[in-house]
């Protein structure tokens, strides 16, 4: 193939930051701000459209990584730089960088102080992003999944709202907090397997007694990045007060981090202690997706109602992936995928409404439908995607879920079922109050959205329509990976029957 | 160069030398000059050793002796021996005067000298004697600034409780001595790998003998129950010779203890592992928790070395040879670390001196990214590396901290050292958020701009120890290629 002698995915995973210390340098020597804004959108529309070239001209049809590239990195622990990606990974890559596109198109005016530092860390952001979602080493994976924190510690320190100091701690150390014990399992896997390549991993049995602490090593990171209800304190507030932009990426990609985590690493390497614990996950998710439900209900303030419903819909990703199921578990990787697009655009959203009323506090909202028709229309998309109606993409992540959960337990998809009737109380009561109703006085004044705002929300909406119409693409995609892990599941078993 | 002490020969030759120039009356360009020739000496040196390094003939005398490690650990005292010269040059230049004396630079010499002893010595006599050398000449330094109180005061806790350190020390050797009859490391190194004598008395005597002279050494890289005079002297006395302590003294101390662990030791490693184990976790413990509060930034800094020392000395107490190079490497990676901090905050001091902001506290930085960007930039990233963050090279020196303690199957003293590593996030990260986090109405200061002689002084050095600090991810093997070939079995003792 022609893609094979190319270093496509390490030039994929670095073109933003080398573009990143380019700026830099141009800022050093004293480049004028717009330059390095627009350097920055060129950036990181390139790299997306690098990633479109790449999915579309590659065949994806098989369970098997592709595009592979080995390299000695840490010989010491026979760690490599081992980059691949199959057809879960590719759709991760194509959602970050499209997100992190839209973020910084929508953003990048907004910005009133250091603005250039703003589009660097944006450009580091993306490297790491996309560098944990290609990751074939449990290191590499680690140094990209950790190295997260450095671009967002300023993200939101920096850029965030009122209370932002209290929140970036409290994001930063929980996070810090799981995957260091993550760490130590990965140390713990390489020194004793004499590996740490995902996919050399796959092949190797390991011992239940040692799967179990593992997989609550791995646990401790994957579910506070997801998050599973009680770790889940963190993102709230981390929502709250990141900027518009920081929201979008938070919520849009850092999230499904740990979702991938799981399918990608949980799942196969561990897939005993998994189906060991996965009554545990079935009662937390439930736990997740009810009571964030609630809490979102009570909420006065926008960005937290949107914050706890994507802790709910978080909820029905872990659910999803534990059940073990074809349905159950591509369901749960396409709502990774529709959450990712719907609570995108919704944070999105709420920015615009931000930059005009300049207060989060709902009761100051009201009637905004009619000062901003447009707008309020593609919200009501957004809404409807978020609550599951079918047609939307979010019913289609949503229905397969619970389809995969009636075959478990009649129970947990009761519980999941409660959750999306109360997403839709929550959701459509958030819309009444923003959108409907007479016309609070502050929103008397609100001007119409400009071109470049409506733009990210026009395709938004197209692609959140399109996938909840038309899901076969997708569910194809993931359909090799999903039938791999549970293949692996099944050898355990017969291996148990054997002996 | 077939004789182990050529160069510390050369070194007193040359403080010698420098001693009849404190006649002259014009010190200031004198004392410069001399700064610029024993860089160069030191860079001359440094070719030597780097030769010796790699000839694959050690010379071994009685007193002294020479092993990759020590060659090792001789570099990087002269590397950091040349950063010490570069901030006293630009102490010089930001007319700084205490140290433009000729005085000051012979005792470094000296130290320098005692140094090298230290490191090389095979013989617990000449270990003494030359830690003795060392720790007389950073005595005088510390009490250079002879006009303040504080520095005075620093100093003269310095003074007692080392001198303290060193009489246990040298009862240490006493109660060695008696039982083996013998302080030559070769002999008493035979004696106990010999384990049939090492039962009834003989083992009392060994444990209290070893117990006391691992004491003596651990005060100098101050582990915890001998850390006291850590914080204090770090907020009082200059820091340029805070700099040396928190890096120099840290290398020779840990050196001596591999070298004494690895050599006359190794047959009762029993008996220090679990010592080591101790320490370093209560060393974490009091380093954290203890910096957790601090309000002074080279407080924090002291406390922090603490904690860092305890990671060290966990390594340590696997006892075996892996652990060891862990160790190193850890020391080796916090020295760069540090010494970035430690050159951004000197230089800092002075840009910022005709303001009026001392940058002692942390709340003096607040608002210093609007100051100056490059600055903040750097410092902050030193302070991520510190704080273990991944792409930076301080996540790859916790990360093999952590794969010693699990090889050796201490995986709960990995659980615990690592979550006490997220404790040290905070503390260093608070200082980012000072720096970055603060809201534009607070005030602002004008430093003085980076002109020429600043920028060579302090933030060259400061930009290679950023170089190191950020791209060490792309090539992680070279320093442990280095560290594994310097800690080759066999070629140690």
């Amino acid at each position: 193939m022609f893609f094979h002698d190319f270093l496509f995915l390490t030039v994929l995973i670095f073109l933003p930051s080398m573009g990143a210390v380019g700026l830099f340098f141009l800022r050093f020597l004293g480049a004028k701000k717009q330059f390095i804004t627009y350097g920055a959108l060129f950036l990181s529309g390139i790299t997306f459209l690098y990633a479109l070239v790449f999915f579309l001209s590659a065949d994806f049809s098989q369970a098997t990584f592709q595009f592979i590239e080995e390299r000695d990195w840490i010989s010491v622990l026979n760690i490599k730089y081992a980059v691949g990606v199959d057809g879960v990974s590719i759709l991760f890559i194509l959602l970050s960088t499209f997100l992190c596109f839209m973020a910084l198109v929508v953003s990048a005016k907004k910005i009133t102080c250091w603005l250039q530092e703003y589009c660097i860390a944006f450009l580091v952001l993306e490297t790491f992003v996309l560098g944990s979602f290609c990751a074939m080493d449990l290191f590499l994976f680690y140094i990209f999944f950790e190295g997260v924190l450095l671009p967002m510690f300023f993200i939101i320190g920096v850029w965030g709202g009122k209370n932002r100091i209290y929140a970036t701690w409290k994001f930063f150390l929980y996070t810090l907090m799981g995957s260091v014990l993550m760490l130590i399992g990965i140390v713990y896997l390489c020194l004793e397997y004499g590996t740490s390549s995902i996919y050399s991993l796959y092949d190797i049995p390991i011992a239940m007694s040692v799967q179990w602490w593992l997989w609550l090593a791995f646990f401790a990171s994957f579910a506070v990045k997801l998050p599973i209800f009680p770790f889940h304190t963190w993102l709230p507030d981390a929502h709250v007060e990141a900027p518009m932009a920081g929201s979008i990426i938070l919520a849009g990609i850092l999230l499904k981090m740990g979702g991938y985590g799981f399918f990608r690493i949980s799942l196969p390497i561990f897939s005993q202690a998994s189906v060991y614990f996965s009554d545990f996950i079935f009662v937390l998710s439930c736990i997740s997706v009810i009571y964030a439900s609630m809490v979102a209900f009570i909420q006065k303030d926008i960005k937290k109602i949107i914050a706890y419903s994507s802790i709910a819909h978080m909820g029905f990703v872990s659910a999803g992936l534990f059940t073990w199921t074809v349905y159950g578990m591509q369901g749960a990787l396409f709502q990774m995928i529709s959450h990712g697009l719907i609570s995108g655009a919704i944070f999105m959203g709420i920015g615009f409404l931000y930059d005009r009323l300049k207060t989060r506090e709902i009761h100051f909202y009201g009637g905004v439908a009619s000062m901003m028709p447009i707008f309020s229309v593609f919200m009501m998309v957004m809404i409807l995607g978020s609550i599951g109606f079918p047609g939307t993409s979010g019913f289609v992540g949503e229905f397969l879920v619970l389809l995969g959960s009636y075959k478990i337990s009649i129970f947990l998809s009761l519980g999941l079922g409660t959750g999306v009737i109360l997403s839709a109380v929550y959701g459509l009561t958030f819309f009444k109050k923003i959108f409907l109703g007479s016309v609070e006085e502050g929103c008397k004044s609100l001007r119409r959205l400009t071109y470049i705002e409506s733009a990210p929300l026009i395709v938004i909406s197209i692609l959140i329509l399109g996938l909840g119409l038309f899901p076969q693409k997708i569910l194809e995609l993931t359909k090799p990976a999903v039938e791999r892990v549970l293949e692996k599941k099944q050898e355990f078993f017969v291996q148990k029957v054997i002996s | 160069m077939d004789k182990p002490i050529v160069i510390e020969a050369c070194f007193s030759a040359i403080a010698i030398l420098y001693l009849l120039f404190s006649f002259c009356k014009k010190q200031e360009s004198l004392v410069r000059i001399l700064n610029y020739l024993t860089i160069g000496i030191f860079i001359v040196f440094g070719f030597f050793l780097v030769k010796e390094l790699f000839s694959a003939t050690y010379s071994r005398g009685t007193f002294f002796v020479s092993t990759p490690l020590i060659i090792f650990s001789k570099l990087l005292v002269l590397d950091i021996g040349i950063i010490a010269l570069c901030v006293m040059n630009g102490a010089i230049y930001w007319r700084d005067y205490i140290f433009a004396k000729v005085e000051f630079l012979v005792l470094f010499l000296f130290m320098i000298t005692g140094s090298f002893l230290m490191i090389s010595a095979g013989d617990f006599l000449s270990l003494y004697m030359s830690m003795e050398l060392q720790a007389i000449s950073l005595y005088v330094m510390l009490a250079f600034k002879k006009k303040s109180k504080s520095s005075i005061e620093s100093a003269i806790k310095y003074f007692i409780l080392s001198a303290v350190a060193s009489g246990i020390f040298l009862y240490g050797i006493s109660f060695i001595f008696g039982m083996t009859g013998t302080t030559n490391f070769l002999d008493i190194y035979e004696y106990f790998t010999n384990k049939s004598s090492l039962i009834g008395p003989d083992r009392v005597f060994g444990y209290i003998g070893i117990t006391f002279i691992l004491s003596g050494l651990l005060f100098k890289i101050s582990l915890v129950p001998f850390h006291m005079w850590t914080p204090d002297v770090y907020e009082k006395s200059p820091t340029s010779i805070v700099l040396l302590l928190s890096t120099l003294s840290k290398v020779v101390g840990i050196t001596v203890i591999i070298n004494l662990l690895l050599g006359p030791f190794w047959g009762a490693s029993t008996d220090w592992k679990f010592f080591f184990l101790i320490l370093g976790l209560a060393s974490i413990v009091s380093g954290s928790l203890a910096a957790l509060m601090q309000t002074n930034i080279m407080r924090l800094l002291g406390f922090s070395s603490i904690a860092n020392m305890g990671f060290v000395s966990l390594a340590i107490a696997t006892g075996n040879f892996v652990g060891m190079e862990k160790a190193y490497f850890y020391l080796v990676v916090y020295i760069v670390m540090i010494l970035g901090v430690f050159l951004l905050i000197i230089e800092g001091r002075y840009r910022l001196k005709s303001v009026g902001n001392s940058l002692k506290e942390i709340k003096d930085l607040s608002n210093f990214s609007k100051v100056d960007p490059i600055w903040s930039f750097m410092l902050s990233i030193f302070l991520f590396s510190l704080a273990g963050l991944p792409p930076l090279i301080g996540f790859f020196s916790k990360l093999y901290i952590i794969v010693a303690l699990v090889s050796s199957d201490l995986i709960f003293y990995a659980i615990f050292a690592i979550l006490f590593s997220v404790l040290g996030a905070f503390y260093y990260l608070r200082i980012v958020k000072t720096m970055y986090f603060y809201t534009p109405s607070d005030a602002i200061f004008i430093a003085q701009p980076l002109d020429l002689k600043t920028f060579l002084f302090f933030r060259l050095p400061g930009t290679v120890c950023l170089i190191l600090t950020l791209f060490y991810v792309a090539y992680p093997d070279i320093l442990s290629e280095v560290l594994s070939f310097v800690f080759k079995q066999g070629q140690i003792r």
